[in-house]
C-alpha cells in the first residue's frame, strides 16, 4: 500500500478528526444533567437578569397558555439545557450532532469550513450552528433564531428575538462534561447573561422518543386563571387594564 | 469497574432526585403551592405520554358527588428511568395522592408529591 493510499484509509475511517488530533476533545458520549454550577441562575430568573423595558413589557403582557410548548413546540437554546434530561453527542469530519431526549431535539453543529450559507432571510427554530475545536474546547456560535416568546426562559416566559446569539464552549474533564453558555439578545438585554452548567457521563440509553402529545400539553391549561380576565390586571403602563366596548 | 459502577448508581440516585423536579412549564401559575389536599380514590384513566403524564382518580366529594382528579406528574420521559410504564395503572386500581391543588375555581386538578396505592404499597416495587 503506497503511503497516499494508507493516508486516504486512516482520514476515512478515523469519523471524527477534522483538526489536529490534540485540540479535539473527545466529547462523543450520553450525558446526563448534574446543573447549573456557576453565573445566572439557571432556568433564568426575570428580577435577575437584565432585561430592557421591552422585555419587561412583553412578560407583563405575555399570558401563560400563550407558550408555545403547549404545542409541542421544543425549547430552545439556552433553556434548552436546563431541564433534567439526557443528551448524547456524536462527533463527525464535518459536524456534531446533539440528539437531546427533550422534546426529540436534534441540533446540528457545523464544523467551520463545512457549514451551509444561509441567507439573510433564512431562520431557524433551533438556529445555525457553526462549531470549532480550540484548546480542548468545543465552541459552538449560534444565530439565525427566529422570534420566540419564551427563547430566553420558557419557565418565566422571556423572550428572545431574532438578535439572540448563544455561545456555548465545551470541554471533558474525566466523565463530566462542562459548559459554559454566553447569550446575548441586544433587543431583550442590556448585556449578555451566561452560566456555567455540568453534565456527567451515562451508560445510560436515550429515552426516546419523546413524542409529545399536543392535547395532553394543553390539558393543564384549564387549571390556570387567565390574567387576562383578572379586573386587577394592568397590561402596560398608561393603557386601560380592559379592552374599550364596542 | 467498581468505582464505575458506584458513580453510576450516584449518578442514576441524583438524576431521579433531580426528576422529582422536572416540569415542563412553572408549576405555581397552574397549582397553589401553599395548599396541599389528598386525593383518595379509583383509577379511571392513566395516560402515560409526554409532556406530563396524567392519572384521572375518581373519588367522592363531602356532598357525595362524584368528583374526577386529574393528577400530573413528572414527564414520561422521567418516570420511565424508575420503571413506571403504560401499565403502571389499570382502571380500578385504588390509589392515595398528595399535591397541590388546581388555581381555577371549580377544577380538580393535582400536582403530584406523592402517590401510593391504597394499601400502602409503592406504585414501583
Amino acid at each position: 500500500m503506497s503511503v497516499a493510499a494508507w493516508c486516504i484509509a486512516q482520514v476515512v475511517a478515523t469519523p471524527v478528526m477534522a483538526q489536529s488530533g490534540a485540540s479535539i476533545p473527545d466529547l462523543a458520549e450520553i450525558w446526563a444533567r448534574r446543573g447549573c454550577t456557576g453565573g445566572q441562575p439557571c432556568p433564568f430568573i426575570p428580577t435577575e437578569l437584565p432585561l430592557k423595558a421591552r422585555a419587561i413589557g412583553f412578560i407583563q403582557a405575555f399570558d401563560e397558555p400563550l407558550g408555545p410548548k403547549y404545542d409541542c413546540a421544543p425549547a430552545t437554546m439556552p433553556s434548552l439545557v436546563i431541564d433534567p434530561y439526557n443528551f448524547m453527542i456524536e462527533q463527525r469530519r464535518d459536524r456534531l450532532v446533539l440528539t437531546y431526549e427533550k422534546d426529540d431535539i436534534v441540533r446540528t453543529i457545523w464544523l467551520a469550513g463545512h457549514e451551509p450559507q444561509p441567507t439573510v432571510y433564512d431562520q431557524y427554530w433551533q438556529g445555525h450552528s457553526v462549531g470549532h475545536y480550540e484548546n480542548g474546547q468545543l465552541v459552538v456560535e449560534t444565530t439565525k433564531f427566529p422570534f420566540d416568546p419564551t427563547g430566553l426562559d420558557d419557565m418565566y416566559n422571556i423572550p428572545s428575538s431574532t438578535q439572540k446569539r448563544v455561545i456555548e464552549r465545551y470541554w471533558r474533564e474525566g466523565d463530566v462534561l462542562k459548559a459554559d453558555i454566553v447569550t446575548e439578545d441586544p433587543l431583550f438585554l442590556t448585556r449578555p447573561v451566561q452560566f456555567q452548567f455540568e453534565w456527567q457521563r451515562t451508560d445510560q440509553p436515550l429515552e426516546l422518543p419523546y413524542a409529545c402529545d399536543p392535547d395532553l400539553a394543553k390539558q393543564p391549561l384549564k387549571f390556570i386563571p387567565s390574567k387576562y380576565q383578572d379586573p386587577g390586571f394592568v397590561a402596560l403602563p398608561g393603557l386601560p387594564s380592559t379592552p374599550p366596548s364596542p | 469497574m467498581l468505582r464505575r459502577v458506584v458513580m453510576g448508581l450516584l449518578v442514576f440516585c441524583a438524576a431521579t432526585l433531580a426528576g422529582i423536579a422536572a416540569a415542563h412549564h412553572a408549576q405555581a401559575p397552574f397549582f397553589d403551592q401553599e395548599q396541599t389536599v389528598e386525593v383518595r380514590g379509583t383509577v379511571v384513566r392513566w395516560v402515560f405520554r409526554n409532556p406530563h403524564p396524567v392519572l384521572e382518580v375518581e373519588t367522592a366529594s363531602a356532598g357525595g358527588e362524584k368528583v374526577v382528579w386529574e393528577v400530573q406528574f413528572a414527564p414520561a420521559t422521567v418516570l420511565a428511568k424508575r420503571g413506571w410504564t403504560e401499565q403502571t395503572f389499570k382502571p380500578g386500581d385504588e390509589v392515595v395522592a398528595t399535591g397541590h391543588p388546581s388555581r381555577a375555581p371549580g377544577t380538580y386538578g393535582l400536582e403530584q408529591r406523592s402517590i401510593e396505592r391504597a394499601d400502602g404499597s409503592p406504585i414501583v416495587p
